[in-house]
């Protein structure tokens, strides 16, 4: 059978030539530390201008909308490698951060440029989320905030959005849990996120497949039990709900 | 609502607190940053020390660190995709770069170099590695017409491919790791690579040989500064290389790096 060589030869190319462990173990945990530091300070960073660019998408002003659309345009229909290249190289070329070590391996002179580019990312996608959120609540909830005397911006922050919450949050976690596997494009600017570590333990022990599979599986760990219980979060949530 | 809000604006604002705090906190001692592409036994690559750290080690990292030595500032390793160390340098991210670089014409348009460290010899020179199996097929540069051949994007390897191997479809990668997983799964026919690299891989997969193909002499290797030299680095550079050539320094640096790969597949 084809895939019966995938286990008996052990060769340095095999998929599943974990012996560069538990010696390279570190690089993995430094790795997952620095994944998801990474893509839980982006998705928090990119809350507040998620917000701000759904409602400017929401508002009935041309201009405003429109910088809003052109904006999520932008940042979701071009890939994240290069705007992370121009982030890093473009606005972080004029901003120089001096390199300094937070954590014992993080350099901050890499990571908020990653940091910046992964939270601007974000909040195109965010927007989104926040803009379905809120055109998801009847449109009656508004008119009955606004009938009962309540402002537009009133009835937005006191009627709409608590109830948007609820639709909100779960996609929130799933955009968290995408961000931990698309922070791995930082690793080709030397960021030291889990791709990383398996990059440089393949290229220091010759294993050239295996520490990539290894890492997989750690993202697996990580992003399984977490889309599980975003499912039980959401499935609690929806118990208020009349069907 | 207002304490979700409240809650977002505080790590918010902790994030930015520490950002602030920790590049106001920057020594003061001098600095020479130096870009390398640590994936590249025995020139540069990273390993973990006695204390289950990662450091940076190879022929070019002992090389920098007597360079920075002469320059009196601390040696700082900035670590990258080969692909990428020239446009660090031209931003003024790093300040050398040394990943067994050499100084071709298209570079020296990019960048200035320093006098040769690092002279060359047979084992250094590019060579062609290929599966064991086929390595009868393969004897001159002309065998390669119509197979497809491998070299890392960038290297004056991948020049050599498509300017040398006439009829053999070049393909460029950005990592030696993807070159070598495209050998041993068949995806090109052969790969080729500086020898001292080469010769690692050989050794450490049995599977792979170097092909018995003469691709003549690499280029010295050299330390590549900023343009027009800005920071006035390259004379002190030039006096240490000819220190380390006087005292031998560089073949020990090589031993060194040597012993110490051999350690880490281990």
């Amino acid at each position: 059978m084809w895939w019966s060589n995938l286990f008996a030869n052990m060769s340095p190319a095999n998929f599943f030539n974990f012996s560069f462990l538990p010696k390279y173990a570190s690089f993995f945990v430094q790795g997952v530390e620095y994944t998801l530091l990474l893509s839980v300070v982006s998705v928090a960073l990119a809350v507040l201008p998620a917000l701000a660019l759904a409602l400017m998408r929401l508002s009935k002003n041309k201009l405003i909308h429109s910088i809003s659309g052109a904006y999520i345009a932008v940042f979701r229909s071009t890939p994240l490698m290069v705007q992370l290249y121009i982030i890093y190289y473009g606005v972080f070329g004029a901003i120089h951060i001096p390199s300094y070590t937070i954590l014992g391996f993080i350099d901050v002179s890499r990571f908020i440029p990653g940091v910046v580019a992964l939270a601007l990312n974000s909040s195109a996608y965010v927007a989104e989320i926040f803009r379905a959120g809120i055109l998801a609540v009847d449109k009656g909830q508004t008119e009955a905030a606004r009938s009962l005397g309540l402002s537009a911006w009133q009835s937005m922050k006191l009627v709409v959005l608590p109830q948007a919450i609820k639709n909100i949050l779960p996609a929130l976690a799933n955009e968290l849990v995408t961000m931990v596997k698309e922070s791995s494009i930082c690793s080709v600017l030397g960021m030291s996120e889990l791709i990383w570590g398996a990059k440089t333990v393949a290229s220091t022990t010759y294993k050239t497949l295996s520490p990539y599979v290894l890492a997989a599986l750690v993202y697996f760990v990580i992003n399984f039990p977490a889309s599980k219980a975003i499912e039980a979060v959401e499935r609690r949530m929806r118990r208020g709900d009349k069907a | 609502m207002k304490k979700i809000v409240a809650i977002l604006l505080a790590v918010v604002l902790c994030v930015g607190l520490a950002a602030c705090g920790a590049s106001s906190a920057a020594p003061e001692t001098k600095k020479i940053v130096m870009g390398t592409s640590a994936d590249y036994p025995p020139f540069e690559f990273i390993v973990l020390n006695d204390k289950n750290e990662q450091q940076f080690v190879g022929i070019d990292i002992s090389v920098a660190n007597e360079l920075a030595k002469g320059l009196g500032a601390e040696l700082q390793i900035s670590n990258m995709d080969f692909d990428s160390l020239m446009a660090a340098l031209q931003k003024g991210d790093v300040d050398i770069v040394l990943a067994a670089i050499e100084a071709t014409p298209e570079r020296l348009e990019a960048a200035d170099f320093s006098d040769p460290y690092y002279n060359p010899s047979g084992d250094d020179a590019a060579m062609v590695l290929v599966k064991k199996d086929n390595a009868d097929l393969y004897s001159s540069k002309e065998d390669f017409a119509g197979k497809s051949v491998g070299a890392q994007t960038g290297t004056t390897k991948a020049e050599l491919v498509s300017s040398d191997f006439t009829g053999a479809n070049l393909v460029a990668l950005t990592s030696v790791l993807d070159l070598v997983n495209q050998l041993s799964y068949d995806k090109v026919d052969a790969i080729v690579l500086d020898g001292a690299v080469a010769l690692q891989y050989a050794q450490a997969n049995e599977d792979l040989v170097v092909a018995n193909v003469d691709l003549g002499a690499a280029l010295p290797y050299c330390v590549a500064v900023q343009k027009g030299d800005p920071k006035g680095l390259l004379e002190s550079i030039n006096a240490t290389i000819a220190q380390l050539q006087k005292d031998n320094a560089i073949e020990a640096f090589y031993a060194e790096a040597d012993a110490l790969s051999d350690q880490a597949i281990e």
